[in-house]
């Protein structure tokens, strides 16, 4: 059973937001919407790490959790999606979730969209699939077309994987395999109390 | 009608299939919105199968290490 | 609130505190551009923004968004272009509306991948801020015209001017984004119309790397490639931000950084790439030379050298090592502020992992002794023995998506096409290819004098105008300039600029946006100005060099939107106009009124035998771009296939005519190959000779297999026979070959037969040049900037005197200096720049893309937390940016440790701000770029390298204050 999964590899990836403006690209969202967007930690400083993030398609999605009007379902393959037609734009999915994922048109009047929008792992909404409607509320749908998030087919160094989570965790295996440490996944010191991320050594000019 | 029992199965087989990962349900009975049709009912027919070994191979597209040993 | 939050993830919002909570790394301090721009108040703006984009953004593509991909999808293979990197991409297209965008895995070069720029280019085919119609300046406002009206108007006005003042009073700024055809034809246009008064991006880009490259070892290129940088044990940048300004080379650097390369960047700035490194080395602006000799210093210390490399294959390395004796690691720290043990790590780094490779940009480039550094780094490389071998070599990453095309084959001042220069025989030779008679071209000149005098360069186009007539080394000053696809931005002195558009009689553009030249125009002008549409390169098909030479061929993915043309449609109708329309496109077949590009292709097939644009015929690239999945990713060599045995987009010099199937050049002068598959040496263009000493290759020293196994001479005639090797030729071939050389024998039988036949290389096996005695500095020298923050190194490391007639021009160097000398206490602050991924050059084009535009808002200057401090400058206020040419500019100040405390750093794609203005009411009525920002060479000083004309751009100072 595929479950789909995002990953970003932070050793990777380089704050190009080449995933950001393939998503764009994909699903024409308006101005002000960023289904995608990357972190930079330690900006500017040695060590500095970028990831990419988007909704994760949580397994215990808090914005399902708390949807007031219930809006929101998950597809067999792990996908967190939602309606348009069912929410009502009130942004408690926003608050509920961790990583700011619920985006909202900017403007008063509701943008073409219309209520609240996420990324959908290209996986489009409730429409029939690849029809002008479903484009037209979710953006294209890639996963009904046998294709995989453009974010991450397009992601400039390959830092970011997107797929059925046995097949990604397989590539970023191999991938670290030959890099012939640990894994350096964003998060995994913490996860895993490893050290070894090379931290970039800055000879700062000495002062006259 | 039509919708409503194609929901019971579906979340019927959501069910089945997570509570043997030992995980909770999400889609069941909460959802109210339109029902989906599956990813591989558009394009593939149906045929699961066929769109899981489509989007599989597809994700080797992201393996630099598959077209560069 | 929620409204506002949902960008700021690193903002100390719940949102951002739970999503890095328990990430050390995240310092409190440090916060990221985007958070920056966020906590600026920039968001205001947007909705404005939005508003104006909303209904009529979409348009052309509207029909798609309403049909999604319903309807038959037809496939277009084109090519990024916004960076040499060369990204392949596949169109989708239904009924003629551009409506997906697919990655192309498939391409050994990106594997489908794309920074912001390239996953963006489909906005292309909305182009809702492009210029739509031509338009005139009338009482300083744009108004819509026809082409015909304009396109009299514009050939009275120049044919008048011509008349009056000669061919030499208009000036002709072309593009590193047209493609090879459009580039190639506008030199062969501009030579019709009797001037060589014409240049492009690559004055203000690379020209110092081709000049200083090229008079090392033979050819003003890229050694190596990007994939190939996957072989390298050692990557060090100098002056590169890999990561921002070619984001896609980062796949094939990272995997070599993964299988164990070290990677090393020196950098005044702490770049994205930086953050990469393995080592990172922070060093004064503009100190590159001292830095490569304080290298090299330790690689000689430990006899890290090449001995047999440098014995067989380098000329006057022993006059280098005086010069290196003499930066030891104290002078080396006192002028780079670098101490000497970081420095033997990298030069330890550079030598114990070999083969070991070098990268350079712009960093390098830009300065009044560019030509200089970029040869120390050649040195450097030579003295490792890394040039010519596969993981070393010197990776030149060029900017424009054609630059390096534009440069081979384009519009140069000083040279035809293929650098055959613009003496007689470089004519005669352009001449036979394009079917004309040489009289008659001479005829289109003032005198024979001017035609073979270089042009003025663009980066100077403004003195051409502005300076005293007496003092300037042609007839007229300049009445005319037209801008034909370059950003005004992108040349320093931006407040002269605008007193030479002032005093022009006419200005035209000719591009798919209006650029900030109509709108500075507009500014000080009523009249007088012309603005053409034409299409960009997904509009039109054609081939595009990219940065590693290989050469790509894009299909056409849309018709031309809107009113626009392309820029040989446009350069078709424009020669009608004065006269030369036949001689102009003799070999070329016109279908309404647009020359074949294929056919231009085998016109500079048929020409461009110097540096092997020969072999690349319109069938064979169209046949690589069908069949790239068949080309390996490290070597670019196709395994199997229909294009088995070649290298990818067949990189130059792919040397003979098509049919003899010559595979392209993967890697520059590399002996372990045979020169059949790619393999080649140090070139002989220097004379065979210099006090004495043998300039040819040493003995042993070829390519493989070469009949000739020590160094030779260029190969002509006269050679051929002494060798016995004319009965090689077919009769057909002699007749042709008989008084030629292997750059002028049309008939490719001298190739033919030195490659094929005997395995040597046409051009020669010589040694390089580690000192160039025909340029300024023979072995590098470091001279401080015009404009220096140190008083004590202008006194001991002082510039060039000041020359006379340069490039037509008068060039002030020690008198600016002298004068400055003590400009530190007024101006404390180096200014430098640099890019931002998201945008491209002068950026107009990307910052009208609202895709890439939401992501960089607003113009910014890096300011150490120290200096802004001491200024009482806090995060995201406004400031001026002020600089001894009494310019200021206002921007955001973005505080961070990326600079040191004495730098600071602009990004230089912003433009439509001036000096605090909004130009907004200046750009033709809905098509501006949607972000604004000021240019930082509004403000850069004046400066040039002694051997280009490259403007110095980065290492000039400034004061910054709270606005
Ligand atoms: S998966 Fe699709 S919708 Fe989600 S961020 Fe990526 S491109 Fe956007
Ligand atoms: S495209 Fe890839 S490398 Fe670029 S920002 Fe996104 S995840 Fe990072
Ligand atoms: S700008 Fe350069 S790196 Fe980015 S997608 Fe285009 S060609 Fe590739």
């Amino acid at each position: 059973m595929a479950r789909m999964k995002f990953l970003c590899d932070s050793d990777r990836c380089i704050e190009c937001n080449g995933c950001v403006t393939a998503c764009k690209n994909e699903h024409e969202t308006p101005w002000g919407i960023s289904r995608r967007r990357v972190v930079t930690l330690g900006d500017g400083l040695p060590g500095e790490k970028s990831v990419s993030v988007a909704c994760m398609h949580c397994s215990d999605a808090p914005c399902m959790a708390v949807c007031p009007t219930d809006c929101f379902y998950r597809t067999d393959e792990g996908v967190v999606l939602h309606d348009k037609d069912q929410c009502i734009g009130c942004g408690y999915c926003f608050y509920a979730c961790p990583f700011g994922a619920p985006q909202f048109p900017q403007t008063g009047n509701f943008g073409m969209r219309g209520k609240m929008d996420k990324c959908t792992f290209c996986a489009g909404g409730p429409e029939k699939d690849g029809s002008a409607e479903e484009k037209k509320k979710y953006g294209n749908n890639r996963l009904a077309e046998g294709k995989l998030p453009l974010c991450a087919e397009m992601c400039s160094t390959k830092a970011l994987l997107a797929g059925d989570a046995d097949v990604i965790s397989e590539i970023f295996r191999e991938r670290a395999l030959h890099r012939g440490k640990g894994g350096e996944l964003w998060g995994w010191k913490q996860a895993y109390g490893k050290d070894g991320a090379p931290v970039a050594k800055a000879v700062k000019e000495e002062k006259k | 009608m039509k919708s409503t029992s194609l929901k019971i199965v579906a979340a019927l087989a959501a069910a089945c299939l997570l509570s043997a990962c030992g995980e909770k349900v999400q889609t069941a009975g909460d959802y109210r919105g339109k029902t989906d049709s599956k990813a591989y009912d558009a394009n593939f027919g149906g045929d699961k199968a066929k769109w899981e070994a489509a989007t599989r191979a597809r994700a080797q597209n992201q393996n630099d290490h598959k077209r560069i040993p | 609130m929620l409204m506002q939050k949902k960008k700021t993830t690193t903002e100390r919002s719940s949102s951002r505190s739970r999503l890095t909570r328990d990430v050390p790394l995240a310092a409190p301090e440090a916060i990221d551009r985007r958070t920056f721009l966020k906590r600026s108040g920039i968001g205001i703006g947007v909705g404005a923004v939005a508003g104006h984009l909303g209904g009529g953004m979409m348009r052309p593509a509207e029909a798609a968004t309403d049909a999604g991909k319903e309807g038959k999808v037809e496939i277009k293979r084109t090519v990024c272009t916004h960076c040499s990197v060369g990204c392949a991409i596949d169109a989708e297209v239904v009924n003629g509306v551009w409506v997906g965008q697919e990655p192309v895995f498939d391409s050994p070069i990106n594997l489908g991948a794309h920074c912001a720029k390239g996953a963006a280019v489909r906005e292309h085919g909305h182009g809702e801020m492009r210029l739509k119609y031509p338009m005139k300046l009338v009482d300083g406002k744009y108004q819509k015209i026809s082409w015909e009206q304009a396109l009299r108007e514009i050939s009275e006005k120049l044919l008048a001017i011509r008349k009056q003042h000669g061919p030499d009073a208009v000036y002709w700024i072309g593009s590193s984004k047209h493609n090879n055809e459009q580039a190639y034809l506008l030199r062969k246009f501009v030579s019709m119309w009797g001037t060589n008064n014409c240049d492009h991006q690559a004055r203000v880009c690379h020209s110092t790397t081709v000049a200083g490259v090229a008079n090392t070892w033979g050819y003003g290129a890229m050694t190596n490639s990007y994939n190939d940088m996957q072989n390298a044990k050692a990557i060090m940048f100098m002056g590169s931000n890999a990561a921002e300004a070619h984001p896609v080379a980062m796949l094939h650097i990272l995997r070599a950084k993964e299988n164990g390369s070290k990677i090393i960047v020196c950098d005044p700035r702490f770049t994205r790439t930086a953050a990469k490194a393995d080592q990172y080395v922070r060093f004064r602006s503009g100190t590159d030379i001292p830095m490569i000799w304080g290298i090299l210093h330790h690689v000689f210390a430990n006899g890290w050298e090449d001995k047999k490399y440098i014995n067989d294959r380098v000329y006057g390395m022993d006059k280098v090592r005086e010069e290196v004796a003499k930066w030891t690691p104290e002078k080396v720290k006192e002028a780079t502020g670098v101490d000497g043990e970081a420095l033997l790590q990298v030069a330890e780094t550079m030598a114990k992992n070999r083969p070991s490779t070098i990268v350079w940009c712009m960093g390098q480039t830009q300065h009044t002794i560019g030509n200089a550094m970029v040869r120390a780094f050649c040195t450097l490389q030579l003295a490792l023995g890394n040039i010519g071998t596969s993981g070393g070599g010197a990776n030149i990453f060029r900017g424009h998506d054609n630059v390096q095309g534009a440069t081979d084959v384009g519009p140069n001042p000083d040279s035809l096409p293929g650098y055959y220069g613009i003496a007689p025989g470089a004519w005669k030779h352009w001449c036979r290819v394009w079917g004309v008679d040489y009289e008659w071209m001479k005829g289109r000149y003032v005198s024979e004098a001017m035609m073979t005098k270089p042009g003025i360069t663009v980066s100077r186009w403004i003195d051409g105008v502005l300076e005293k007539n007496e003092f300037i080394d042609q007839g007229p000053n300049l009445k005319a300039v037209v801008y034909w696809g370059m950003a005004p931005n992108s040349q320093n002195r931006g407040k002269e600029m605008i007193e030479a558009m002032k005093a022009l009689d006419l200005l035209m553009v000719i591009d798919p946006y209006p650029s900030a030249t109509a709108a500075m125009a507009a500014m000080v002008r009523k009249d007088g100005v012309y603005l053409l549409p034409a299409a960009t390169q997904f509009e039109t098909v054609g081939s595009c060099t990219a940065s590693n030479r290989s050469i790509q061929w894009r299909e056409k993915v849309i018709e031309p939107l809107f009113e626009s043309r392309p820029d040989h449609t446009i350069m078709y109708l424009l020669a009608q106009k004065f006269g030369f329309e036949k001689e102009f496109t003799k070999n070329i077949k016109v279908t309404n009124n647009e020359p074949s590009m294929e056919d231009t292709l085998r016109e500079i097939n048929k020409g461009t035998w110097t540096i092997g644009y020969t072999g690349q015929s319109p069938e064979r690239l169209k046949l690589h771009m069908k069949h790239m999945n068949t080309f390996d990713v490290k070597t670019l060599k196709a395994v199997g296939g229909p294009c088995d045995g070649e290298y990818f987009g067949l990189p130059w010099p792919c040397y003979g005519t098509p049919e003899m199937k010559h595979p392209g050049t993967p890697n520059l002068y590399d002996t372990s190959k045979h020169v059949m598959d790619g393999g080649g040496n140090f070139r002989a263009n220097f004379g065979v000779e210099r006090d004495g000493v043998s300039l040819l290759a040493g003995d042993g020293s070829a390519s493989k297999d070469a009949d000739l196994q020590f160094g030779y001479p260029e190969f002509d005639h006269v050679l051929l026979k002494k060798l016995g090797w004319w009965n090689d030729l077919t009769d057909d071939e002699k007749k042709e070959a008989e008084g030629k050389n292997w750059k002028t024998d049309l008939s490719g039988g001298i190739q033919r037969v030195v490659m094929k036949v005997h395995g040597c290389h046409p051009f020669g096996n010589a040694k390089a040049r580690a000192v160039v005695w025909n340029f300024p500095d023979g072995v590098p020298l470091h001279r401080e900037p015009l404009f220096s923050t140190r008083p004590d190194m202008v006194e001991k490391y002082p510039t060039h005197d000041d020359k006379k007639a340069f490039w037509r021009l008068p060039t002030l160097f020690k008198s600016v200096q002298q004068k400055n000398k003590d400009i530190v206490k007024d101006f404390p602050m180096v200014l430098t720049s640099g890019r931002l991924t998201e945008y491209e050059g002068g950026g107009e084009e990307t910052r009208s893309n609202p895709w890439l535009a939401e992501l960089q808002q607003e113009a910014f200057v890096e300011i150490n937390p120290k200096a802004a401090n001491d200024r009482g400058i806090r995060n995201g206020e406004d400031v001026w940016v002020k600089t001894p040419t009494g310019a200021q500019l206002k921007v955001k100040a973005l505080v961070t440790e990326r600079v040191d405390a004495g730098t600071c750093f602009m990004p230089f794609h912003f433009s439509g701000r001036w000096m605090g203005e909004d130009m907004l009411k200046y750009y033709p009525e809905g098509a501006h770029p949607i972000v604004r920002g000021e240019a930082v060479n509004t403000a850069t000083t004046y400066g040039y390298d002694a051997v280009t004309m490259m403007q110095e751009t980065k290492t000039t100072v400034c004061q910054v204050v709270r606005a």
